[in-house]
């Protein structure tokens, strides 16, 4: 296996767990687990946008790290 | 060799299904649970005259399913609508028809799972309807793995104990109709008729699975053009004359606000265990419209992964049991989750307008075949051409003016969903791949910004740091790539 595909795989892995942790974080902060909401000081008006941006985040990640982990 | 050839060609399907398979198939596909719940808000809407109203659906519906006729024994491959469509335009107006072809079946099997579910609880109160729901799809999911024939014979089975049952029904009441009542025809409002008519179309959706499946029928030059007009006769007179029972025994006004009229109906005339008749009745139709949904989904998702629009892997076919095993995994896996959400009221009429719509372009397909290839063998063909298939596209396109106005919106998104899935299949893999590495540099650069604006020092800090680290890398990697052979 070549140095370029072991990097791909290893940078894909990373992103895609990366992409994933984010997207359980959207969830979590949409459901105010562990009262997440009140402990980043979100208001209730903008949370919605960082949702928005948080899942769009996680999903492109996980879709780059799944190019590059079946490199 | 002609597109059509190459495409029966390929088929590793079995032809396992005669003549009575077929036809069970097009009335179980449409039997649902839908006449038993709606035949009272339609009554409603026409008065006695929705004994004019459903003749005049199954008229509208006859239209169409002529044109089924021909094109299915004259190109009899997996994928019904799709395939005519593929032959006759190809491109994204094939694409779009297999893509509502697929998701409707998909739709209609939860909504039809979860009807089961419904039913049941009648009977046991305290059961998990998502639960019983999924459950009742697994099971047909293996069975329609096992094969077509194994399918098939449970559709039949499902079929003659249903038919009896209503069969029973029928005579039941006409023989118990109060003295006071009896049938009166009324004089028909004519938009309370139309609207009736556009409300109650959908109970006559779903025979068209006959087409879908048709590279499974035996001898299907003969075979398909008999079976679907059969099953389309016999559903004119069968609803015909259940309504005409119904609205005799009980006033159509009184019917309107029931939840399950011909339960009402039957309880009225025939007591409680003529109720308990008619809701296993709606039991055994909500599992035949299942059963004959996820055989259509999964033959419509074989044909769009034949063609490439959907990963080959799916138009594997088992070795054993020679179904395409995975497509039926797959479109159940979705059905399940779909069946599981509880948002099935309204996307169950998305299903109908994918429907419509496939009807459309069945009936535009055929005239466009019929202009382009003229030597194409057809065993069977439309009587009163062109105006059969104009009247079917005309008659199907009113119905879409009495459709809600959300699902309306509702389906011109998944027209945008179809464009979009079309049109990133057509870019390819290595395109979306580079874009997908600009992306990610572009998010690569903005995260440490995002992080300075934070404050250093922090453990959020450092976070952001590294995932902006890994962004960029990531991006450089596919922003690098090599495109494959």
């Amino acid at each position: 296996m070549s140095t370029r595909r072991i990097i791909s795989r290893i940078v894909g892995v990373v992103q895609s767990s990366i992409g994933a942790i984010t997207i359980i974080f959207a969830y979590g902060l949409h459901s105010n687990l562990f009262g997440m909401q009140t402990a980043l000081g979100f208001s209730a008006k903008s949370l919605p946008i960082y949702i928005l941006v948080l899942v769009i985040f996680g999903f492109l990640s996980i879709i780059s790290g799944m190019f590059l982990i079946y490199d | 060799m002609s597109v059509e050839r190459q495409i029966l060609d390929k088929s590793g399907l079995r032809r396992e299904l005669g003549l009575l398979h077929a036809t069970m198939l097009g009335i179980g596909g449409a039997i649902s649970a839908g006449v038993f719940v709606m035949l009272g808000h339609a009554a409603a809407l026409a008065g006695t005259a929705i004994v004019i109203a459903l003749p005049l659906c199954g008229i509208i519906n006859l239209f169409t399913m002529c044109s089924y006729a021909e094109l299915g024994a004259a190109i009899p491959s997996a994928g019904g609508e799709y395939t005519f469509a593929k032959i006759a335009y190809g491109g994204f107006v094939s694409f779009l028809t297999g893509w509502f072809e697929w998701i409707s079946n998909m739709f209609f099997a939860a909504l039809s799972a979860v009807g089961f579910a419904y039913m049941v609880s009648y009977f046991l109160p305290a059961i998990n309807i998502p639960l019983i729901a999924i459950l009742t799809i697994i099971i047909f999911t293996v069975i329609n793995i096992r094969g077509v024939k194994e399918a098939g014979t449970v559709e039949v089975a499902m079929m003659v104990v249903l038919i009896a049952m209503l069969i029973i029904y029928i005579g039941s009441v006409s023989l118990n109709i109060p003295q006071t009542g009896g049938f009166q025809l009324s004089v028909p409002d004519l938009r309370g008729l139309v609207e009736a008519t556009a409300y109650i179309f959908v109970v006559y959706l779903g025979a068209e699975a006959i087409a879908v499946a048709q590279a499974e029928v035996k001898n299907p030059g003969k075979t398909i053009p008999r079976a679907i007009m059969l099953s389309a006769v016999f559903l004119i007179i069968f609803y015909t004359l259940i309504a005409y029972v119904t609205v005799s025994a009980v006033s159509p006004s009184v019917l309107g606000d029931k939840p399950s009229p011909l339960t009402f109906v039957a309880e009225q005339t025939l007591g409680t265990a003529g109720a308990i008749l008619v809701m296993i009745a709606g039991t055994i139709a909500a599992l035949s419209t299942l059963n004959t949904s996820i055989m259509a989904q999964s033959r419509v998702t074989y044909a769009l992964s034949r063609d490439g629009y959907f990963p080959k892997v799916l138009s594997k076919v088992h070795g054993r049991f020679g179904t395409p095993h995975l497509a039926v995994i797959v479109g159940s896996i979705f059905t399940a989750a779909l069946a599981a959400t509880g948002v099935i009221n309204f996307v169950g009429y998305a299903s109908d307008f994918g429907f419509i719509i496939g009807f459309c372009f069945v009936n535009l397909s055929l005239m466009k075949l019929r202009r382009e290839k003229p030597h194409l063998e057809r065993p069977f063909k439309v009587p009163l051409y062109p105006f059969t298939p104009i009247a079917g596209i005309v008659t199907s396109l009113m119905l879409l003016v009495f459709i809600d106005v959300g699902v309306l919106v509702l389906g011109a998104e998944l027209i945008v969903l179809a464009l979009l899935a079309y049109y990133v299949k057509m870019i390819g893999h290595y395109r979306i791949r580079i874009a997908l590495g600009g992306m990610s540099l572009g998010m690569g650069g903005l995260t440490p910004l995002l992080a300075y604006l934070i404050g250093t020092g922090s453990i959020l800090f450092y976070i952001l740091i590294i995932v902006g680290i890994v962004s960029i890398i990531a991006g450089v990697l596919n922003v690098t790539a090599k495109p494959r052979d």
